[in-house]
């Protein structure tokens, strides 16, 4: 698996420039090759964005498209996937917000950034694994997009407040508010799930 | 030390907290419980919905990349060409039908290589004179139609002047971008074909004389313009017009604005123009082709226009304008007396 990965990396920053120049000078093929290397963190961010599987397929796709679509006009000199994670997570915000469901809740002040206390410590220690990604789930498909895609992007794929903010095109101020909210929400909402301690 | 707020521990748990707080704030963990366990909660919260991913079935990204990649469909990968179709389609259906003409496009002027414009014919007879004005350019003569005039037959050898047969001279809208203001002053000319003394020709062969063609053939307003009055212009004869300039929005109309296409009516010059008004006449030469031997030939051709009917029928006035890739002579024509 190591190995695999390692090899994936390697392989990206080998291929990417050459895979990029020939992609903006329109060759399909080439834009596929990308498609492959990037398909499944583009795809994890679609469906950690959204509520199921088939509109984070559809996310996903539209995004690629979106990509090849205005491959012409991208600038090499910035790094693709930078580029790429702005295209798939505005194409998930504008997805979950053209299909908003009643269950989601944006944050609330009166919960402040201190809301987590909602969550007893040791609730969330002593309880099954399974238990806690469901609940953990749930209460993510109910933050606003706003706040889900920084929780994405900050907990699930890992990138610095300075990335996210750079893809947002949110000041870095910014990121860490709504990533404050965001975790109080959702420890609130475990809480409320797991029947903890308000 | 107090317990840190939440944002703070938040951002020591992304390594987002600058070097000498961090150390401060663990210092504080090592001697705080609560810290420890909120944090540890907070790890095992996002690390168990962060492992808990599983990829998708690899046959499920081999369809979504051949979604991606299939060619769009033909509506899609055409629809440019139909716009472009849709665009000509109308455009020459308005042409046809509205302007009842076959313009010559300017193109064909492009390509054609430096036309060699000769004058041929007799100097006209001022006592058979006679010129009707019909004032109408759709009503073309027989075995023509407006906008199709003997000069778009580029090897049609030059008619030998008939006696007493009528030839027809008439001026043809071929553009549509010619509509008004100039198409009021656009006049249908008859002539007796025995003062077809002059045929304009623009043809790469001396013996081989083609009418003239690419000129605008405008009536000057009298009234209108600037006041200009070059020398001999306005004088005497039948001409009675005060000669003018053409309005403004006329030389605009002839392709004088930037960027403007350019637009033309062709001229069947087979006899001599009517007494009366002045004319503006124009040779506009589009995309490169206004050269200056080009322009000197144009200049050749009016001058011969001038050197027969000077000071006995028209007088002339040339001006020229050449732009960086248009030329326009103007040749402003006044009849002074049949």
């Amino acid at each position: 698996m190591l190995f695999h990965l390692v090899y994936l990396m390697t392989a990206v920053a080998l291929e990417e420039p050459e895979l990029l120049r020939r992609a903006v000078q329109g060759d399909r093929e080439a834009f596929g090759e990308i498609v492959r290397l990037y398909e499944k963190r583009v795809f994890r961010v679609a469906r950690r964005m959204c509520r199921c599987d088939d509109d984070a397929w559809d996310v996903t796709q539209e995004a690629f498209m979106k990509a090849m679509n205005a491959m012409p006009s991208f600038n090499t000199d910035y790094r693709f996937f930078t580029w790429m994670y702005r295209i798939v997570t505005n194409t998930a915000i504008n997805h979950s917000r053209s299909t908003a469901r009643r269950g989601e809740v944006e944050f609330q002040e009166s919960w402040g950034s201190e809301g987590q206390t909602a969550l007893a410590d040791t609730t969330v220690q002593e309880m099954e694994s399974d238990l806690l990604v469901d609940a953990v789930k749930k209460a993510v498909e109910k933050l606003s997009p706003a706040l889900r895609s920084v929780f994405v992007l900050r907990v699930d794929q890992e990138l610095s407040y300075e990335e996210i903010s750079e893809i947002l095109g949110i000041a870095v101020g910014t990121v860490m508010s709504r990533l404050n909210r965001a975790r109080a929400s959702v420890r609130t909402a475990v809480a409320a799930e797991l029947g903890g301690e308000p | 030390m107090s317990c840190p707020n939440r944002d703070e521990l938040m951002r020591w748990l992304d390594g987002e907290l600058p070097e000498g707080r961090r150390a401060e704030l663990e210092d504080h963990l090592g001697s705080c419980g609560e810290c420890r366990s909120l944090l540890e909660s907070q790890k095992l919260i996002e690390s168990a919905w962060r492992e808990s991913w599983r990829d998708p079935d690899e046959t499920a990204f081999e369809r979504m990349r051949r979604r991606i990649l299939a060619p769009p469909p033909w509506w899609k990968r055409q629809r440019t060409w139909f716009a472009v179709a849709a665009v000509f389609s109308v455009y020459f259906g308005v042409r046809v039908f509205f302007l009842d003409g076959s313009a010559t496009p300017m193109s064909r002027y492009a390509e054609e290589a430096m036309p060699t414009v000769t004058v041929t014919g007799e100097r006209p007879l001022l006592e058979d004179a006679s010129v009707e004005q019909t004032g109408d350019a759709e009503t073309a003569p027989e075995g023509h139609t407006a906008g199709e005039p003997a000069a778009a037959e580029d090897d049609s050898p030059v008619p030998e002047p008939v006696e007493e047969a009528e030839e027809e001279v008439y001026f043809a809208d071929v553009d549509a971008q010619d509509i008004s203001p100039v198409e009021d002053s656009v006049e249908e000319i008859t002539v007796d074909s025995g003062l077809a003394g002059l045929t304009g020709a623009s043809s790469s062969s001396a013996d081989e004389a083609q009418e003239m063609e690419c000129i605008v053939f405008e009536e000057v307003s009298s009234s209108a313009g600037y006041g200009y009055s070059g020398p001999g212009i306005g004088s005497g004869g039948g001409g009675s017009a005060q000669v003018s300039r053409a309005p403004e929005e006329n030389l605009d109309d002839l392709g004088q604005s930037a960027g403007d296409q350019i637009r033309h009516m062709e001229m069947a010059c087979t006899a001599s123009p009517p007494a009366g008004p002045a004319y503006l006449v124009t040779a506009v030469f589009p995309d490169g082709s206004a050269d200056t031997l080009l322009r000197e030939e144009w200049a050749d051709l009016f001058a011969m226009i001038d050197s027969i009917w000077t000071g006995e029928y028209i007088t002339l006035e040339l001006d020229s304008a050449m732009t960086e890739d248009t030329l326009y002579l103007d040749c402003i024509i006044q009849v002074t007396g049949y």
